[in-house]
């Protein structure tokens, strides 16, 4: 318990800041696609070493990259739009990483991979997790500004860094890799994108600055893990989906209740809070 | 401390879509220039060009004083997302990037430029606000203070002043005077030819080629019998063929 604890705080402290700049940039379907497109990595990873967390893990990385590659280059050279090439990419990767899993005849690795186990990782998996945590968190304090500026105004960027502005793209989307790939011992390859937006999206309900949704989120994030872990131990539930459960019941509590637009407060007459919504623009 | 700039034989657009093209001259450092031209012609794909984001299809652009990177770009407000939680201060202080990169604080001094700044664009009261409350005349004056903080010696504008108040236009012509005055380049997009007409020197106009080119009296007067009402900018057809 106190490792799945440890590993479910360091998802906790690295995933929702990736999902404060998913949902703020419009790309959270993004991480979803992501995330089923990391799969046929896990999968060739488990083919050839069996539950080996290195293999599944630098599988996963490869084959989520080449995917994310794949998919923008596909956008930038035919006329159809990132969002439909890694609509399609992503399903294309998923249904392949399911039929290479089928060829071991093995049920419970098969749910291992798709919902995790947090309850009984190894070292080398909450190694993994911790290091992940780790260089997102640096990774997001360096690049904090030219990520920033990246979802304002992309062009911005270009016109004062030239090329090596794309460098924040891509290093985004590596970040956004580490999580998937280390999230998924935990949580699954289907659950991690829970804990990355849905303490994101909640977050926005209540802060109004970016930095206190990061916050926010990180808190909302390890506040679903701990909850999620207790009510799983004691009725013997799923860990993953109960973490996730339980994100998603606070981020519906927060689009009702939350004090930046929420329904609640947008229903009230006289409330500030439902003006200053955050889909005004645009 | 302007910049000059070459075109020869520029063609350009998006992925094999020729927009503009038979581009050749050149922008002399330290001109005042605007470009003029009928929606569709390619103004925006030109600057876009020019700083970069776009490559040319084909032809050559040479910076030759200065560097494409010294260049400060207002663009049109469609690029920028909004909803994105950042405030009026924050976003106009983007324009220091070349002094803070990364990593570097905003010292006192650049503070103090960056409240300039915001005052001279009468945003002093909304610096704290977030930028998605803004109206599209405050958003422009917010992109009008970034640029004033770039301080860069090529300064490219698209409708700059589209959606602006008469006072909001007033200021930003000032500063376009004290730019040019400052011998930087400026080249800007527009659409009030009777505005061209009364303050800028150079005039550019552009219908999928170049149309004239040269100091502004001569390029409408050019035109003047075809157009006798100078506050209807239309076409005629004999201009752009």
């Amino acid at each position: 318990m106190r490792r799945a604890i440890i590993s479910g705080v360091a998802i906790a402290i690295s995933a929702p800041p990736i999902g404060v700049f998913l949902t703020l940039r419009r790309m959270s379907l993004m991480g979803e696609a992501m995330s089923h497109a990391i799969l046929p990595g896990v999968a060739l990873g488990y083919l050839f070493a069996g539950i080996s967390v290195t293999a599944m893990t630098i599988g996963g990385f490869l084959i989520g990259f080449a995917v994310a590659v794949l998919a923008s280059l596909t956008a930038h050279i035919t006329p159809i739009k990132e969002e439909a090439t890694f609509a399609s990419f992503h399903l294309i990767a998923f249904a392949l990483g399911i039929i290479l899993l089928s060829l071991q005849h093995s049920p419970e690795d098969l749910l291992h991979i798709l919902f995790g186990s947090i309850l009984t990782l190894n070292n080398m998996a909450l190694f993994i997790l911790i290091s992940a945590a780790i260089i997102t968190i640096c990774g997001l304090l360096i690049l904090f500004r030219p990520l920033v500026i990246d979802s304002i105004d992309t062009e911005f960027l270009y016109l004062v860094e030239g090329r090596s502005s794309h460098f924040t793209y891509i290093f985004f989307l590596g970040l956004l890799l580490i999580n998937l790939v280390s999230g998924f011992h935990a949580l699954g390859t289907l659950m991690t994108v829970g804990i990355m937006v849905l303490p994101a999206v909640s977050a926005q309900f209540w802060k109004k600055d970016l930095f206190g949704m990061i916050i926010f989120s990180i808190l909302i994030g390890i506040i679903s893990v701990y909850s999620g872990l207790i009510l799983s131990y004691h009725l013997d539930l799923p860990a993953g989906p109960a973490i996730t459960l339980i994100a998603g019941m606070i981020c519906i509590s927060s689009i009702l209740l939350g004090k930046q637009g929420g329904i609640i407060w947008q229903l009230m007459p006289s409330s500030r809070g439902g003006k200053l919504s955050q889909k005004d623009s645009e | 401390m302007g910049t000059s700039i070459e075109f020869k034989y520029l063609a350009l657009g998006y992925k094999k879509n020729i927009i503009l093209q038979k581009i050749t001259g050149k922008v002399k450092c330290g001109s005042f220039t605007a470009i003029l031209g009928p929606n569709g012609a390619g103004k925006s794909t030109f600057l876009k060009t020019i700083i970069g984001i776009l490559r040319p299809l084909s032809g050559k652009i040479i910076f030759q004083e200065g560097k494409r990177g010294d260049c400060a770009y207002f663009p049109q407000q469609i690029q920028i997302r909004k909803s994105f939680p950042v405030t009026v201060s924050d976003f106009a202080a983007m324009g220091l990037w070349k002094q803070i990169g990364i990593c570097r604080k905003i010292d006192h001094g650049m503070k103090k430029k960056l409240e300039e700044a915001l005052d001279i664009v009468g945003l002093t009261a909304l610096k704290a606000e977030p930028i998605n409350i803004l109206s599209g005349g405050q958003m422009q004056a917010t992109l009008l203070a970034r640029i004033i903080l770039q301080d860069a010696p090529l300064i490219l504008l698209d409708e700059p002043f589209s959606s602006l108040d008469q006072k909001n236009i007033q200021t930003f012509l000032s500063l376009l005077k004290k730019w040019h005055k400052e011998g930087r380049t400026i080249l800007t997009v527009l659409h009030d030819i009777n505005f061209v007409r009364t303050y800028i020197p150079e005039t550019l106009i552009i219908n999928h080629s170049l149309v004239s080119w040269g100091r502004t009296e001569d390029v409408l007067s050019k035109y003047s019998d075809i157009n006798p009402n100078p506050c209807t900018f239309t076409y005629h057809p004999s201009i752009l063929s």
